[in-house]
Formats: C-alpha cells, sequence, structure tokens
C-alpha cells in the first residue's frame, strides 16, 4: 500500500468504530424484538411475527453486509446469493402454501 | 503446437516419490482422487445390480430359492431374512430394494459423474494443476468412503438393512424395525449424512475449480460443454443437498431420540398406540426429501450429457450444433428442477392450485431437457462418424434418453399420474433415463478417457459386443415394465404382484403381464452375463491393451489431450493459453481436421465458441 | 504448477479461492437452516390450538447469549482487520475476545440445556400435574422432590404465566402415574430446540476451533506466509459471522415468539 503508517492507523480507527457501531445497532435491535414481541399491536400476532422476524432480517443484513463485507464484493457473489435466496424462498413458500387449508383435500 | 512438455524434464514430478499411502491412499492429486472414486463406485454399481439380480429372481420365481447365493444368504443374514434353503423374505426383498435404489443413486452414479469423472477430467479440461481445494477433495473422497461402509454395514445389523425405500417415507421409516436400536434405518441416515457431506463438499470443489482455475483465454464460452453441465450440476448438489440433510438429522431424530417430527398424532403400529408426542407432518419428509430428490435426477443426467456431448463432438468430427442453446438449456434446467419437485407427490392430497404449479413447471422443465437431446442429435447431420465402441454408446444414449423423458410426461400430469403413480411404469420411465441413458453415457466415457488415463485403449471387439448386448437387454428388461405399469402392477411388491392376478370374476393382472416378470428377469441375468467382457476387458487392456500412438489418440481439440499419458502431477507443465473454442473440428482451409483450444496457430482467425465457417 | 489464486485474488471475480469456496460453503448452510426453519414453520402453523407450547425458555438468557454472539463477531472483524493492517498483537488480542466470549456462549448454552433435561412434568395419578426442576440430592428411590408449581392444567403448562413461585414440591414415587422432561422427545417445539441450537452448537464449537487454531499453535504461518494467514483468519472470520447470522434468527424464533 502506498499510504503512510499514520493513514493506515486511521484506516484501522475507523473502521473498527463502523463495526462498533454496527455492533451497538444489532444490540439494540435485539433489545427491539424483546420489545415487539410481547407489546399487542392490536393486529394479532401474526403482527408481531412479522415486525420481530424483519428486525431480525435487518440485523442479518447488517451483519452480512459489514461483518462479512458483502457490500463491497464483486457483482458475481452477491448475483449468486441472489440464486439461493430465491431458492430458500422457493423452497419454504412452497412447502408452506401447498399446507395451506385451502390447498389441502379433505376427506369428509 | 504448444504441447506440455514431458514430466522428466518438468522437475516437478522427479523431486519426490510419495509412495503407496501419500500417493495412492491419501493422495490429494485429482486424478488419484478420481480414481479412487472409480473403483469405489463402480464396486458399488456392481453391488447394487447384484441386489436387483436376486430380487429379480424372486420376482419370476416366487418362493424359489436363491440359486448359488441362498444358502449363503441365510447363513450369513440369519433364517428371519433367508430361509435356510435360500427364500428370500419379504423384509429381506425390501431391503434389496430400499438399499438398491440408495446404493445406485448415492453410492454409484452420482460418485461416478462427479467424483470419478468431475474430477479426474474436468481440472484437465480447463488448463488447470488441480482442483482449487486439493486436501477438501480427498476429504470429500473418504467422507464418501465412510459413507459407504457404513451403507454396507447396515445388511448385517439386527432387522437388516434399511427397508423403507430409498426414500425413506415416514412414518414407515421409523417404525420399521423399531424394536432394534440401532437399526438398518439408523445406518442409512448415518450413512446419508456422511454421503451429503461428500458430495457437498465436493461441489464446492468443482463450482470453485471451474471459476477461478480456468487458463487464461478460456472464457465461458469457450467450455467444454462437459464442463458446464458439470458446473450447473454443482449448484444443483450444493443447494438442494442441505435440506435432505436437515430432513435426515429430524428423521435421525425420529429414529434414535423419541422425537415426532415426521410421526403424526395418535398413530397405531401393530394394535398399539405409539408412544410420541406426535404432532408431525408425514408430508414434511416427503417435501424436504423431494426438494433434494428432483434436482438429484438432474445431477444424475446432466454430467451424462456433457460426456455424450464430447464423445459426439469427436467423433462426427464436426462442432456441437448449437452450443450456446445447449449452455443456455443446462442452465434452465439446472433452475427449474428446484422448481418441480412435488409432482412425485401427487397422490398426497395436494389441492389443485397447487398441483397445477408443480404441473406447469414439469411440463415447462421438458423444454431445456428436449433442447439438449435435440442439439445432440443434431450434432450427429453431415458428420464423419466414427462408430468406435465410445460413440456406440454415445449415439445408444439418445434414443433411451428419448423414450425416458417421453415417458415421464404422463407422470407429469397429474391426472394421468393418478393412474400410473407407484406403478412398474414409474420404473420403466426412470431407469430408461439412468440405466440405458447414464450408464451408457458413463461407459462411453470409459471408452473414451481410458487411452488417457491408462495410455492404452480398451478392446474394440469386445466393446462392441458389450454395447450391442447391454443395448438389446436393457431395453428388455425395461420395455415391458411400461406394459406391467399401464395394467396397474404397483412397485415394490415381493411376490411381482401375484397377489392381485386376476381369477375367475375378478380383475386383475393378467398372464400374460405377470409372465412379463420372467422375461425381464432373464433379461437382467443375461445383463449381468453381458457386463462379464466388460470387466475383464477393463482389468486386461490395463497392461495387454493397444498402445496408443500419441498422447491425443482420438485427434480431439479438448484440453485434457493436450497432457503427457497418464497426466503427471501438476498435469500441465507450462502454464497453458486457449485461443480458441472447443470443438475446432473440421475447419475449412486446415490441413489436419481438428485444432486443439491451445494451438496458437494464427492461420486461422480466432473464435470464439464457433468456427468461423458456417 | 502450483494452484493460482490461493492467496492473489483473480481479476474478474474479485476473489481469491478460499473466499469463494466459504461463501459457497455458507450459502449451502442457508439452505440447511432454512430447511430447519421451514420445517419449524410448517410444524407451528399446522399444530393443533393448545399443543405447541410458548414461554418455555428464558428469553434473558437467549438475549444475554445474543449480546455475546454480537461481541464475539465484531471482535472478530476488528481482529481480522488489524491483521489486515499488520498489527498482530492487536489481532490477537481481539481475538482472545472472541474466543472467550464463544466459550460464555457454550456455557450458557450448557446451563440452559441441563435444566431442561432436569426440569420434568409430573403428572400423578389423581390428575394433578406438577412441573419443576429436579433436586437431585434430596430426591430418592420413593420420593421425588422438584423445585416448581401446581399448574392448573395442561394448557398452563403450554403456556407458563410470567412470574410463578416456585416452591418445593414432593411427591411419592408411588402418585406419579407419568414423568416428562423437557427433552427433545417431549414434543415438537422442544425437539426442533434442541436440532436447531444443536446443529448451531456444532458449527460454534468448529469456528471456534478453527479460530482457536489459527489463533494458536498455527499462528507461526503470520511470519512464514502473511498473506495467507491473514485469507485464512478472514474465511474463518466469514463463516464465524454467519454462526452469528443463524443464531439472531434462532434467537426471536424460539425465545421470543
Amino acid at each position: 500500500m502506498n499510504k503512510s503508517p499514520e493513514q493506515e492507523h486511521q484506516d484501522v480507527k475507523r473502521r473498527v468504530r463502523r463495526h462498533i457501531i454496527i455492533a451497538v445497532a444489532l444490540a439494540a435491535g435485539t433489545l427491539m424484538t424483546i420489545w415487539t414481541s410481547q407489546t399487542d399491536f392490536g393486529r394479532g400476532f401474526g403482527l408481531n411475527v412479522a415486525i420481530t422476524l424483519a428486525i431480525a432480517g435487518a440485523q442479518a443484513f447488517m451483519v452480512a453486509g459489514f461483518f462479512m463485507h458483502l457490500l463491497s464484493e464483486k457483482k458475481m457473489i452477491y448475483c449468486f446469493l441472489a440464486f439461493t435466496a430465491v431458492f430458500l424462498t422457493v423452497m419454504m413458500g412452497l412447502i408452506f402454501f401447498a399446507h395451506m387449508p385451502a390447498n389441502v383435500v379433505h376427506y369428509k | 503446437m504448444q504441447t506440455a512438455t514431458h514430466a522428466d524434464s518438468s522437475g516437478h514430478g522427479a523431486h519426490h516419490d510419495p509412495g503407496f499411502w501419500s500417493g495412492k491412499i491419501f493422495s490429494t492429486d485429482h486424478k488419484v482422487v478420481g480414481m479412487q472414486y472409480a473403483v469405489t463406485a463402480l464396486l458399488f454399481l456392481l453391488f447394487g445390480f447384484f441386489l436387483m439380480l436376486m430380487m429379480r429372481w424372486q420376482l419370476a420365481y416366487p418362493g424359489h430359492p436363491i440359486p448359488l447365493v441362498g444358502k449363503a444368504l441365510s447363513r450369513i443374514l440369519g433364517e428371519d431374512m433367508a430361509s435356510k434353503d435360500g427364500v428370500m423374505s419379504p423384509d429381506l426383498y425390501n431391503s434389496f430394494g430400499a438399499m438398491h435404489g440408495t446404493i445406485m443413486v448415492f453410492l454409484a452414479i452420482v460418485p461416478l459423474l462427479t467424483g470419478a469423472f468431475g474430477n479426474f477430467i474436468m481440472p484437465l479440461q480447463i488448463g488447470a494443476p488441480d482442483m482449487a481445494f486439493p486436501r477438501l477433495n480427498m476429504m470429500s473422497y473418504q467422507s464418501y468412503f465412510i459413507g459407504g461402509v457404513i451403507m454396507f454395514a447396515s445388511f448385517f445389523v439386527p432387522g437388516g438393512a434399511a427397508k423403507s425405500g430409498w426414500t425413506s417415507y415416514s412414518p414407515l421409516a421409523t417404525v420399521n424395525d423399531m424394536a432394534h436400536h440401532p437399526n438398518g434405518q439408523t445406518f442409512w441416515l448415518l450413512g446419508m449424512i456422511f454421503l451429503i457431506t461428500s458430495s457437498l463438499l465436493g461441489s464446492i470443489n468443482i463450482i470453485s475449480t471451474i471459476i477461478q482455475l480456468r487458463a487464461k483465454g478460456l472464457t465461458w464460452m469457450r467450455l467444454p460443454f462437459f464442463v458446464w453441465a458439470q458446473f450447473v450440476t454443482g449448484f444443483l448438489l450444493l443447494l438442494a443437498f442441505p435440506p435432505l440433510e436437515a430432513a435426515g438429522c429430524l428423521q435421525l431424530m425420529d429414529n434414535a431420540f423419541g422425537t415426532s417430527f415426521f410421526l403424526p398424532t395418535g398413530l397405531v403400529v401393530s394394535g398399539r398406540a405409539l408412544h410420541v408426542a406426535g404432532g408431525g407432518s408425514p408430508l414434511l419428509w416427503q417435501h424436504l426429501f423431494w426438494f433434494l430428490a428432483h434436482p438429484e435426477v438432474y445431477v444424475l443426467i446432466l454430467p451424462a450429457m456433457g460426456i455424450v456431448a464430447e464423445v459426439i463432438a469427436n467423433n462426427t468430427r464436426k462442432p456441437l450444433w448449437g452450443y450456446k442453446s445447449l449452455v443456455y438449456a443446462s442452465m434452465g434446467l439446472g433452475f427449474l428442477s428446484f422448481l418441480v419437485w412435488a409432482h412425485h407427490m401427487y397422490l398426497t392430497g395436494m389441492g389443485i392450485r397447487i398441483a397445477t404449479f408443480f404441473q406447469t413447471t414439469t411440463m415447462m422443465i421438458s423444454i431445456p431437457s428436449v433442447i439438449i437431446l435435440t442439439a445432440l442429435l443434431i450434432s450427429l447431420w453431415g458428420g464423419s462418424i466414427r462408430f468406435n465402441t465410445c460413440m456406440l454408446f454415445a449415439v445408444g444414449f439418445l434414443p433411451m434418453f428419448g423414450i425416458g423423458g417421453l415417458t415421464g410426461l404422463p407422470l407429469g400430469f397429474n391426472a394421468s399420474d393418478i393412474q400410473l403413480h407407484d406403478t412398474y411404469y414409474v420404473i420403466g420411465h426412470f431407469h430408461y433415463v439412468v440405466a440405458p441413458g447414464t450408464i451408457f453415457a458413463i461407459f462411453a466415457g470409459i471408452y473414451y478417457w481410458y487411452p488417457k488415463a491408462t495410455g492404452r485403449f480398451l478392446n474394440e471387439f469386445w466393446g462392441r459386443v458389450h454395447f450391442a448386448l447391454s443395448f438389446i437387454f436393457m431395453n428388455l428388461i425395461f420395455m415391458p415394465m411400461f406394459i406391467q405399469g399401464l395394467a396397474g402392477m404397483s412397485r415394490r411388491m415381493y411376490d411381482g404382484g401375484a397377489t392381485y392376478a386376476e381369477a375367475a370374476g375378478v380383475t386383475g393382472l393378467s398372464p400374460f403381464v405377470l409372465g412379463l416378470n420372467k422375461v425381464i428377469s432373464h433379461a437382467a441375468f443375461a445383463l449381468a452375463l453381458a457386463q462379464i467382457p466388460f470387466i475383464i476387458n477393463f482389468f486386461w487392456s490395463i497392461k495387454h491393451g493397444k498402445k496408443v500412438a500419441s498422447d491425443n489418440p482420438w485427434d480431439a481439440t479438448t484440453l485434457e489431450w493436450q497432457t503427457p499419458t497418464p497426466p503427471p502431477h501438476g498435469n500441465f507443465t507450462k502454464p497453458i493459453e486457449v485461443f480458441r473454442g472447443p470443438y475446432e473440428y473440421s475447419v475449412p482451409g486446415h490441413a489436419r481436421d481438428f485444432i486443439p483450444q491451445n494451438d496458437p496457430d494464427t492461420s486461422t482467425p480466432l473464435t470464439h465458441g464457433h468456427p468461423v465457417h458456417g | 504448477m502450483d494452484i493460482p489464486y490461493t492467496v492473489e485474488r483473480r481479476e474478474d471475480t474479485g476473489l481469491y479461492n478460499a473466499k469463494l469456496g466459504v461463501w459457497l460453503f455458507l450459502a449451502s448452510e442457508v439452505m440447511l437452516f432454512g430447511a430447519l426453519f421451514s420445517s419449524y414453520i410448517l410444524l407451528r402453523v399446522g399444530a393443533d390450538p393448545g399443543t405447541w407450547p410458548r414461554h418455555w425458555l428464558d428469553y434473558k438468557l437467549g438475549a444475554v447469549n445474543t449480546i455475546v454472539l454480537i461481541v464475539s463477531s465484531v471482535s472478530n472483524v476488528i481482529a481480522w482487520a488489524n491483521l489486515k493492517f499488520g498489527s498482530f498483537n492487536k489481532y490477537r488480542f481481539y481475538q482472545a475476545i472472541t474466543i472467550a466470549c464463544a466459550i460464555v456462549f457454550l456455557g450458557i448454552k450448557s446451563f440452559e440445556y441441563y435444566g431442561k433435561f432436569h426440569h420434568y412434568t409430573i403428572t400423578l395419578k389423581d390428575g394433578r400435574i406438577a412441573d419443576g426442576h429436579i433436586q437431585k440430592n434430596e430426591t430418592t428411590r420413593d420420593k421425588i422432590v422438584i423445585d416448581g408449581w401446581w399448574p392448573a392444567s395442561e394448557a398452563a403448562v403450554m403456556d407458563p404465566p410470567a412470574n410463578i413461585e416456585e416452591k418445593k414440591i414432593e411427591i411419592q414415587s408411588g402418585e406419579i402415574a407419568e414423568m416428562r422432561n423437557y427433552g427433545p422427545s417431549r414434543n415438537n417445539f422442544m425437539g426442533l430446540y434442541f436440532t436447531l441450537t444443536g446443529l448451531h452448537v456444532l458449527h460454534v464449537i468448529g469456528g471456534i476451533l478453527v479460530i482457536f487454531a489459527l489463533w494458536g499453535p498455527l499462528n507461526g504461518m503470520w511470519k512464514t506466509d502473511p498473506d495467507r494467514y491473514t485469507n485464512r483468519v478472514e474465511v474463518a472470520g466469514l463463516f464465524w459471522s454467519f454462526v452469528d447470522l443463524v443464531w439472531l434468527f434462532i434467537f426471536p424464533t424460539f425465545y421470543l415468539l
């Protein structure tokens, strides 16, 4: 690298600071999920599930994007991970869809 | 012409002689690992075939002692498995059936296609010195080997091997042999975990190698189709296997730790309520199983198509027709294969909407299949065809795969599947694709690449005998099964359907249909005999086969033929550079009818995937 | 010929081999844990009313474990960043935090598992239900002593109230009709809890062993081939962050919802 030692030192400090901010955000997210899972938002338990898992998803995005530096990788890696996400969704979605009461033949 | 120089002058092969243990047993060289896979998988192929021969005896002559091995079976496995005079018990029949499927799919075909051919040939074809992760490669083989040992050992466990089909449906898989802990099913599940791990590690290696280690100038559209096939297959293995691993863990918990993930509430076994918490879903097992097992069948066919493509291009002396279509079709096939799995579950009571979804995707997936088959067929047109043994098998593959594919259509439609599900029609369909399909492609590959690995040809005459007899008998075995299936004969029946024979006033299976059991079985025995010349040829030719006159005896264009024979450790002594596409055969204006990929000869304009002539 | 791109990155992909390899592996792990989460969703949604328990896990312990893993993940990344910029000692310091956090996580998990295996629901012959943790030092062959409460019905067992006053309960062995602990065979919730967290624990152990091996016995490579060593640390770190990511879903799914 062509940077001076002080510049490199600053780089590390900046990175470390950013990582710590993300970590604090993650911890805050965890505490938030405790709250969102227990508070009654009035629209049924399904809403609690949706909000809580959305926060978990956001936490996952932060871990993947920053700690796993996915956001700084080239296109190939996340194209391929996007595929995985598609198949995962298909698997979960279709299995669930196949089992919804409207979709199951009931014998009287 | 740029060729890799001989091993002696490189200094690389000369610096150490690894000895037996690190050279042959714990080697990380992809060619050695490939050979280990090949030998082990061929042995399992034979073993799986042998299990079926015993089953076919029982089907043709129900209740008759099995000749030659019946008494030995009884002594080794116990009298509840085979009676003292050698008659197979229903339990033994079921366990042979379940293990035949498991062994053929997971211990023979997939390891041959990806572990043997994939490992040995692919790095050579992309100009790489080895796989991206050689030690991981060695460990993949070892995991496969351990899985194989566990599967084989399961025959000797109290209660016998797993006997609930290769599909291992719960609750039967969990309650069968419940009295024994651990039982054959426990071993099956443990074995599957090792086999799945092996495939996962192998697929990571294959994908990484193809992406990262292609030689300079080897762009994606200059890859031999065999490499594309291995690449797509790698993704199928990578993403489809883990759900089965998860399901296997869950079923293992049911089997060994009393959970009830797949056991519904209120299950009664042999008159007694099962003492489990209940609340489980047998359908969940089926979804997770078929989520893998459908892509798995494309794992069984794609590399085979890759092999056939290489052999056809080489022996027609012209480029493959529709290279781009082949590539995009194989990618489409891989992608769609994840979306069709519940066509194996049409009879589970799914609603119309979801069944229609899967029926639609199933019909769609026939399109890329047909594109690939058509492209390979059209590739023959106008070719200067050499009908050597490998080409016979490759060309034989085409109509056989065609029959297999076409007979899949009535199974893919929900309505007709109601009649055909779980009948011998299904057995005929999938065996056409895998037996005279994939296995023919494997034979083609063996006859084609044997000279590269050993420096000698397999005997041509006996090769043709092997082909002709195998072709005839495979058709005699599997064609009658369509008739039996359409007549309503169910799968997995120990007595060959005799219970459902028609009688006075009772509709059932006609004597003709039941009589086909004997035809099929005799053809199976004959098929076994037809493999003997091949086995002898395989071993005899290592030392006594006709020697190759050059490193490229088939005058092929792809890079694996530009190495010494057999390729040394490191494969290419100088970095390879690629200048043209993979099938530069019969390029006009050239003295020779082929130009190797790494030939920089500037008299021909450098090409992309297609040669310059029309 | 040596295998190219083991250390330097290939231009068109921007990756060295092991990084591609580990991302491929993580994709397969996504499908593995995803299949288990799918199973959870299916079994829970399909469960008959009243058969799926709630509030059986201590969410405070789970939250502590979540924070512990987050800390370990960030210390791991900081450790790698320091290594990338050449500060080996800072790397050793932060990675030690990672390893310590992993040990704490495993300790808390062991405590939780132990608790579950020693927590029993006892149905008496007269129909009453007792529920609590076995006091091993006072239990004999004739009587079982638990620290627990008397749920009014099976429904109360399935969804216990938040603040239970636990007291010592003595039950004669002859009175017992059935004893069920909170192990994997109790019901599908516990079965999935143990399967998913058990698989996760195996990944924690595997991951931390690799991180420890690189930090400790195998750190000589820093002197001989620092770039390769840094890459190995990065790859192990990617796996470790993934392990954290999976827990971020396990915690709300099992402990909160």
